[in-house]
């Protein structure tokens, strides 16, 4: 899915008080791109991504999914491009409490038409490969930081969606592991042909990407293309 | 979609054991107002059971059959009687029916008024009385010998001229046991016979407007004293309260309109309907506030245990699942524990109604009632389900808001909501 930016803002209102997150922002992202958004603190990598992730919606400009205009799309038609075209991992793993790591892991596939036998064997396969396939029946807050991040990304995978979107993908793992998890990531992109979309500081990541784009204060600062 | 609820359920499950302060606070909450709701109700359907069987008792039997036109005109008319012939016609009925086993007591009366006058003394007062037969009108409402009699005996109907009388007419006239009195009336002959009597006992219904008039005589008497064999009132006690609409329905269909009005109890008991609807809306409202704190309380702490789990309800959405399914989530805990507490109140309140009933705690006699009852709470299927089904939606509705507010935050808002 190729996914255009057409001169996006992005302004919050805190108080009395207008904070442009995104100014101005014109991008393309080609269907099974590896685009790392490089950016300091508080220049709106997060914005941009719940924008792509279809979790917030612009102040003002177009953005384009394959062609298809969602400025202005329904709630339904985002919750169906959220469940069915899109993997989130977040910057705080976020899972779900009460759900062990097999049902977190399971819970986006819930509901959706697919050969359950297909779809535990792709489970349990990627557990194995993030090597959390004997933290199948704990809960998350018996995980560490990197085992919890292990998790969420195995459970933006397992619908297979064009498009993982990751808010600092290793902030929190060893980079060992790191190492481990985005060759994991990459080899599906390349596999599957999945888009994805990194927020990171982190160079090692930036390096495996095709493309960078930095921004800064909400705008893009300038464009990397990489070869690797 | 089984999958789906599986883990919804699941979910709930452990949600609820997640904070198990908060859950047993509400769950107490539910428990408490199903017992409070199960005794108050059953209490109040225990007091108008035996009120209404007080009533049917003591006054108007099940079923009554008197003469046409009679009903409506004056009550101490001789001009509407049932004839002997007629009485037995009525009684003949029943007993060649399948109904004949229903039937315990098959009573006459004769209404009356007139005036009653002490022997040797100028003062006379006004009398309403009802002509019985003593035995017969004892053992259908045993309360007459037993429960309100306060002074000598209630007839015996072995002495001719036996009179009882309530407890003002006697403070009035100054009359106690063995007294001689007499009663004059206006018979069939258009002019005033007189009935010498015999004061046999003195009673008391607890109601000062009854017991400043009331009289009791033999029917025997008081027919002597009209010249007449006729009757006012056929009074049918049937084994069952429950079988009154279709003994009537045979009877009526038996005998001739035209000679013969019945009537359940319920048609002529108009006072028993009035307490009867005051009762029920006293505990209409006292159901209603309990349900209202029970929302209020409920819905507080609903919405404080969705509004800790706010950035997971976020993450939810923002993996793709719908504001449907995440309501769900939060219903079902509550159905959860509506259902388990709800139940658990009711067992409880089930055992307290039956440990309270088996104290026999005394309590006064019903109003116009004669034998009183010690406190009694029965529980029946009806209450069970009907208190099971107010706790559901109550509990349902306590979760609207929390829903609604949840339904209504934005993704990003949710997820960064800690
Ligand atoms: N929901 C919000 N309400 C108000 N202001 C917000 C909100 N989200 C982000 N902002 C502001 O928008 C700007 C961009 O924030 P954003 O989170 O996109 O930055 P970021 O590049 O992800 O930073 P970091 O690297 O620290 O995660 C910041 O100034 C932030 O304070
Ligand atoms: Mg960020």
């Amino acid at each position: 899915m190729k996914i255009v930016f057409e001169d996006v803002y992005k302004r919050y209102k805190i108080g009395k008080v207008d904070v442009n997150a995104l100014n101005g922002i014109s991008l393309t992202i080609n269907k099974g791109e590896f685009v790392c958004i490089a950016g300091p603190s508080g220049s709106g990598k997060t914005t941009l991504l719940n924008l792509i992730g279809c979790l917030d919606s612009s102040t003002t400009g177009n953005i384009y999914f394959d062609d298809y205009n969602i400025t202005n799309a329904k709630e339904k038609v985002l919750e169906k491009i959220r469940k069915e075209k899109i993997g989130f991992i977040f910057q705080s793993f976020n899972l779900i409490e009460t759900l062990n790591v097999f049902e977190n892991i399971e819970y986006p596939s819930i509901g959706k038409k697919v050969n359950k036998k297909e779809l535990y064997e792709r489970i349990e396969n990627f557990l194995k490969e993030i090597e959390i396939t004997e933290l199948k029946k704990r809960f998350p807050n018996e995980l560490s930081g990197g085992q919890k991040q292990r998790v969420a990304i195995a459970r933006a995978f397992v619908n297979q969606p064009q498009i993982i979107l990751a808010d600092e993908p290793t902030a929190n793992l060893d980079s060992a592991t790191a190492n481990k998890v985005i060759s994991l990531m990459k080899r599906i992109n390349k596999e599957q042909n999945t888009s994805l979309i990194f927020s990171t500081h982190d160079y090692e990541i930036m390096n495996m990407a095709d493309r960078i784009i930095r921004i800064h204060d909400g705008k893009v600062k300038g464009e990397e293309i990489k070869n690797g | 979609m089984g999958k789906l609820l599986s883990i919804i359920l699941k979910n709930a499950f452990r949600n609820l054991l997640r904070n198990k302060r908060r859950t047993l606070l509400t769950g107490m909450a539910i428990i408490i107002s199903t017992v409070a709701m199960l005794l108050i109700m059953d209490y109040n359907k225990t007091s108008m059971y035996f009120f209404r069987e007080g009533q049917i008792q003591s006054r108007w039997g099940h079923i009554q059959v008197k003469k046409k036109g009679y009903y409506g005109s004056e009550t101490t008319s001789l001009k509407y009687m049932l004839s002997k012939e007629e009485v037995a016609k009525v009684k003949k009925v029943i007993k060649e029916s399948n109904f004949k086993k229903n039937m315990k007591h098959f009573l006459v009366r004769i209404n009356f008024s007139g005036l009653l006058l002490k022997e040797g003394d100028s003062e006379a007062s006004i009398v309403v009385g009802s002509a019985i037969d003593p035995q017969k009108e004892t053992l259908a409402n045993p309360g007459l010998k037993y429960g309100n009699i306060y002074d000598g005996n209630f007839l015996s109907g072995q002495e001719p001229g036996e009179l009882v009388i309530g407890t003002g007419l006697a403070k009035r006239l100054n009359l106690k046991v063995s007294d001689v009195v007499y009663l004059y009336s206006v018979g069939g002959t258009g002019l005033p016979d007189i009935m010498e009597g015999k004061i046999s006992g003195i009673i008391s219904f607890g109601t000062k407007s009854v017991d400043d008039i009331i009289i009791y005589a033999d029917v025997e008497d008081i027919q002597k004293l009209f010249g007449t064999e006729n009757i006012h009132d056929i009074v049918i006690f049937l084994d069952d309260t429950n079988n009154v609409n279709d003994v009537l329905k045979y009877m009526k269909s038996k005998l001739d309109p035209n000679t013969y009005e019945i009537f359940a109890w319920s048609d002529l008991a108009t006072d028993y309907k009035q307490v009867v609807s005051y009762i029920f809306q006293n505990f209409f409202f006292t159901i209603f506030i309990i349900v209202v704190v029970l929302i209020f309380l409920s819905t507080n702490t609903i919405l404080m245990s969705v509004m800790e789990r706010m950035s997971e309800f976020g993450t939810l959405r923002a993996i793709g699942r719908n504001r449907i399914e995440i309501s769900l989530m939060i219903i079902f805990e509550a159905i959860i524990l509506g259902i388990v507490c709800s139940i658990t109140g009711l067992g409880i309140g089930a055992f307290l109604a039956k440990f309270l009933t088996s104290l026999s705690i005394p309590l006064p006699p019903p109003p116009g009632g004669s034998i009183s009852y010690p406190l009694s709470i029965f529980t029946n299927p009806e209450s069970l389900l009907l208190i099971f089904l107010i706790q559901m939606a109550t509990i349902l509705i306590a979760t609207i808001y929390p829903v609604l507010k949840i339904s209504r935050v934005k993704i990003i808002d949710a997820i960064r909501y800690y």
